[in-house]
Parts: structure tokens; C-alpha cells; sequence
């Protein structure tokens, strides 16, 4: 009994109001519109990652055995604190190509270690975009 | 002397410029304005602008049809012939007044001749009902159509938008993406934007090709709206164009506030896990799966997905250098002028100067408020599952297409919270995703509304 009330009181809606029948087809068209586009991205998904698990598992069996080496000591090395004069002759030719002029380097700042990939393109993207003046 | 300066001042065509095409020239000179000194996506508005300017003056040579058949706009009946079998035909001449059989405001009954010749055949009698398409008479002429005639072919005929995907595809990076595959969802998200403003529209009387046209804006994919308006409402080609574009350039001032809305400032500072190194292998069979399979999906959309993909292979496989710097360079920025110009061709006073237009715009920065709102809210959600590699919401603004403007903005918004933090390459993998799933759900569009 209440459902046929329920149903008769829809029908008095969807009288009064025809455009709601074509705003509901309309939402269940869009509804199944996107149910396509993540269907179809969402198995994208899981076809690349399995494809990308397979390839790393492949290529792990791949890859030999690392053997262990001994660590090498560079001839000359570095105390602690001090740079490479090799990375100071790099960056001195690189700001003479750069600027053509006499220059002076004041200082020169290590970036720490420990710092992320991500962090250190930041910074590298950052610097790209001065200007030399 | 005098009767020469007269008999020229007739050869002018100041006395055919129109109030319409003033009221263009003003439009004309906002593009101008945004693309040059705002520098809104001024790769595209620029020539759009010139376009929109050349098809508001009175010319001659440049957008003039080849002569041939003159084909019915619609279906109805011939009321009256103004013309008679051996007439010159000029441009802009009235031929014949049309009875459209159903209503609709832009069925005009006036036919106009685009094209100049010698009236050879009249194949309807007056009175007699015709059919769209069909042949009502014959123009003959040696000269050939005007430059842009030709050039408009690459919209009517869908060659630009899949060309302009072939450069897209060599210079996108799907590296990102096929890292962290699940950033996918976020791309199809950024979609709900396109759903919602279909329903928009369809409320506020567009036809569901129009609607559905009108939603491509908010994918943000220009190229894509273009495929799509052109197969389902191609009367609102410019105004759609128009609205992606500058809507695209907009990016990073309708999207900031509505991700700080969205998401708290501890979300704002989740740090993603570096994205592991991704095989050339990965990258070739990545291309070939998403061609294969979306191709499948969707074959309404085959042609912007084979070229995108493509294009993508051509830049992954490493032996095709000089194909991926053609791509690249050459044909992209090629077929950029010539699809601008012809978007901005069809910018005429009648088809750009109605209410519609403004509807457009005003449904297009809807559009682009949903689907940014869709990726942000897809990527809180993944994050109720995830426990160790949580998503930082912000990048799933960049759902929306607009490469790489989105994936800036979410990169943007979250150093403002974290300086130490950088979004760029995340927010690249929703960012391509989005291209796809814009591909995807245009497709949809195409192949149910019957565009064909």
C-alpha cells in the first residue's frame, strides 16, 4: 500500500514536472559517461601496473649478481670540509663560458647530501630561471 | 581624373562594413589585448584573433568558396529564386528565399552565394520541398575558392586537432604517469566537470551535441573541444574555442582558491615518494596498451588517440629523431597557425554576436570549476585507501588537461605550502591522464549522439 502511494506520488511529480524525466536521463547518461572514462583510465591503471611489475621482475632476473668490490680511495683525497680542484676548475670554466668576462669566486656553497632529488631540481629549475645580468 | 577617383571609391569596400563586424573588431582587439600583453595562451589567440579579423572585413580571395553545387542548409522548401540560369553570381547575392520545414532560429531563409561564377543550372523549381544536402544549383568559374576555404578543410574534415595530437604525443612525457598508474583515476575524475556542465547546459536549452560540446570545454583540452564541436555542434565551433582557450590561460587564477577550498592545510603538505625510473620498454608498450585499448573503448576518438600515441611512440623509441623534432616543432606550430586562423574564420558577426555565446562562456568556467574539483576530490578519496604513498590532493587539479599550466599550478600551491616540496613531475601523471580521459569522454560523446 505505501509503495503504490509512493509510485502515484512520483507520477504526479514527473507530471507537474516533464522536464525532470529528461534532466534524470540526461544524469543517468552522464553517469554512465563517466563510469566509461574511469572504467577505461581505471584498467589502464591496472594493465600498467601489472605490465611494469612484470618488467622489473623480469629484468631483476636478468641482471647478475652484483659481485662485491673493494672500495677504491681516490690518488688524491680530499680532506674533509675542502673541494675537489677539479669541481673548482669545472665551475670556473662554466662561469667563463657563461659570462665572458673577468670574474672572482667568492664562494663556492655544497649543496647537503642528504638533500632529495626532488629538492635539488627545485633548486636547479629555480636558479635556471635568473636572468645573468 | 575625378571620374576615376569615383569609379574607385566603388572598387572600395568601406559601404559592405556592417555594425556586426564593428562590434568583432572590439572583440578583436580584447583577443588581441589578452594574448599580447596578458600573454593568454597567445600561441593560440593570436591567430585566432587575426582570423576572427579577416572574417569581419569585407574580403575577397581569402574565405570565398570554390564554385560548384550550392548544397541545401536544410530541410524545407524553395519559396522564390532571385536568380536565373545564366546570371553572374558575386558574393554575398541573394539566391533564393527558403521555408526551413522546422523551427529554428538559425535556419536563415535568405540563401547567399560564397562563391562567384556564372550561374549554370537550377535543379529545384519554386515551391518544390528539398532536402539538407541536396543540390539547388550550379556556379561555375575558372578561379579557384579563396586561401581559407581550403585551409577551413583541416577542421571540417578533423585533419588539425589529431595533427596539433601527433606534436602533442612527441612532446609529452608519460614517464610520470606510468610511475604512479594510479594518478590515471585522477585524469578521469577531472572529467566530471565535462558531465556536469553537459546537464548545465541541457537545463539551459542546449541540444545534447551542443551540451555535450560545450562540457568538452571544462577537459581543457583545446584541440579536443575543437573535434568535438565540429562533429556535434559545429554552428558554436568559434565560441567553444574561443572559451577553451582563453579558459585554459586562465588556469592559475580559477584554480588556486577552489583547491585551498577543498583541501586542508595538512593535505596541502603531504610529500609524495619519489617516482621510480621508468624503462624505455615500459614507455613503447605504454603507448601501443593505451592506443589498443581506448581505441577499443571509444573508435569515435581513434583518430586523436592513434596520433597522440603516435606521436608518443615516435619520441619514446629513441631511433626516429628527426620524425620527433618535425612533430615537435614543425608541424605543431604549422598546423597551430592554420588551425587558429580558421577558428578564428568562423568568429563572424552572426555566428559569435548572440546570447548563445555568452552562455558558452559563462558554462565554460563552470566547467573548469567542476573538474578541478572532481581530481582534488578523487585524490582525497584514494587517500581513505592508501597508507604509506598518500597522494597530496593538490595534484589532482591538474586532471584537467591543459598541459603543463595545471600541472604548474598544483606545484605552485604546494610550495606556498611547503616550500620544500615540489608537486611538478606528480602532478604530471593526472595531468597527461586527463588528456586521455578527455579523449575518452569526447569519444563517449561522438559515438552516442551520432556525429557521424
Amino acid at each position: 500500500m505505501v509503495v503504490s502511494i509512493a509510485l502515484s506520488d512520483s507520477a504526479e511529480i514527473l507530471a507537474v514536472l516533464p522536464g525532470l524525466t529528461e534532466f534524470l536521463d540526461n544524469l543517468g547518461y552522464q553517469a554512465a559517461g563517466m563510469l566509461i572514462v574511469l572504467g577505461a583510465l581505471g584498467g589502464l591503471w591496472l594493465a600498467v601496473s601489472t605490465l611494469g611489475r612484470i618488467l622489473r621482475f623480469a629484468s631483476g632476473l636478468r641482471a647478475p649478481a652484483a659481485v662485491p668490490t673493494k672500495p677504491t680511495l681516490s690518488a688524491t683525497p680530499t680532506p674533509a670540509g675542502e673541494l675537489d680542484p677539479c669541481i673548482v676548475a669545472a665551475i670556473s670554466a662554466a662561469i667563463h663560458v657563461t659570462l665572458k668576462q673577468r670574474f672572482q669566486i667568492i664562494s663556492i656553497q655544497t649543496e647537503n647530501p642528504q638533500t632529495p632529488p626532488w629538492s635539488q631540481e627545485g633548486r636547479r629549475e629555480i636558479y635556471q630561471s635568473h636572468r645573468v645580468r | 581624373m575625378y571620374d576615376n577617383l569615383v569609379n574607385f571609391l566603388h572598387l572600395t569596400a568601406f559601404t559592405l562594413v556592417t555594425w556586426k563586424m564593428l562590434v568583432m573588431w572590439v572583440v578583436v582587439l580584447v583577443l588581441f589585448y589578452l594574448a599580447v600583453f596578458k600573454e593568454f595562451e597567445p600561441l593560440l589567440l593570436v591567430p585566432i584573433a587575426f582570423g576572427a579579423l579577416i572574417a569581419n572585413l569585407p574580403t575577397q580571395g581569402v574565405v570565398n568558396q570554390a564554385p560548384g553545387p550550392v548544397l541545401a542548409p536544410f530541410d524545407g522548401t524553395v519559396v522564390a529564386w532571385h536568380v536565373r540560369v545564366g546570371d553572374e553570381v558575386t558574393e554575398g547575392m541573394k539566391l533564393a528565399t527558403l521555408a526551413p520545414s522546422r523551427s529554428n532560429s538559425r535556419d536563415h531563409p535568405v540563401l547567399v552565394a560564397t562563391s562567384h561564377g556564372k550561374l549554370i543550372a537550377i535543379s529545384v523549381t519554386e515551391g518544390a520541398s528539398v532536402l539538407e544536402g541536396q543540390t539547388l544549383l550550379q556556379i561555375f568559374s575558372n578561379e579557384p575558392g579563396g586561401l581559407y576555404y581550403y585551409l577551413s578543410k583541416g577542421i571540417q574534415w578533423e585533419l588539425f586537432p589529431p595533427l596539433i595530437f601527433l606534436g602533442v604525443g612527441a612532446l609529452t612525457d608519460f614517464g610520470p604517469l606510468i610511475a604512479r598508474p594510479i594518478t590515471l583515476l585522477l585524469g578521469g575524475a577531472a572529467q566530471l566537470g565535462v558531465a556536469m556542465t553537459f546537464l548545465g547546459a541541457a537545463l539551459l536549452g542546449f541540444n545534447h551535441g551542443e551540451a555535450a560540446s560545450i562540457g568538452i570545454i571544462g577537459g581543457a583540452d583545446g584541440p579536443t573541444a575543437i573535434f568535438t564541436a565540429n562533429k556535434l555542434a559545429p554552428h558554436l565551433l568559434s565560441a567553444i574555442a574561443v572559451a577553451a582557450y582563453s579558459y585554459m590561460s586562465l588556469v592559475p587564477l580559477i584554480q588556486p582558491p577552489i583547491m585551498r577550498l577543498l583541501t586542508t592545510r595538512k593535505e596541502r603538505l603531504i610529500r609524495m615518494k619519489s617516482l621510480r625510473p621508468v624503462s624505455k620498454l615500459e614507455r613503447l608498450l605504454f603507448a601501443v596498451v593505451v592506443a589498443i585499448v581506448c581505441i577499443l573503448l571509444v573508435p569515435a576518438a581513434s583518430a586523436l588517440i592513434a596520433m597522440l600515441m603516435l606521436g608518443n611512440f615516435l619520441r619514446e623509441c629513441g631511433v626516429t629523431d628527426r620524425l620527433v623534432k618535425a612533430s615537435q616543432n614543425e608541424i605543431i606550430n604549422v598546423i597551430t597557425i592554420f588551425l587558429g586562423t580558421s577558428v578564428g574564420m568562423t568568429m563572424t558577426g552572426d555566428a559569435f554576436l548572440r546570447a548563445e555565446t555568452l552562455k558558452i562562456i559563462g558554462l565554460g568556467v563552470v566547467a573548469f570549476g567542476i573538474s578541478t574539483a572532481g581530481g582534488v576530490l578523487m585524490a582525497k578519496f584514494l587517500n581513505l585507501f592508501l597508507r604509506n604513498d598518500r597522494i597530496n590532493p593538490l595534484i589532482g587539479s591538474a586532471g584537467v588537461s591543459a598541459v603543463p599550466m595545471a600541472a604548474r599550478v598544483s606545484h605552485v600551491e604546494g610550495q606556498k605550502a611547503d616550500s620544500g616540496n615540489y608537486l611538478l613531475m606528480h602532478a604530471m601523471g593526472p595531468n597527461v591522464a586527463g588528456v586521455i580521459g578527455t579523449a575518452v569522454i569526447a569519444g563517449y560523446y561522438i559515438a552516442t549522439l551520432g556525429g557521424h
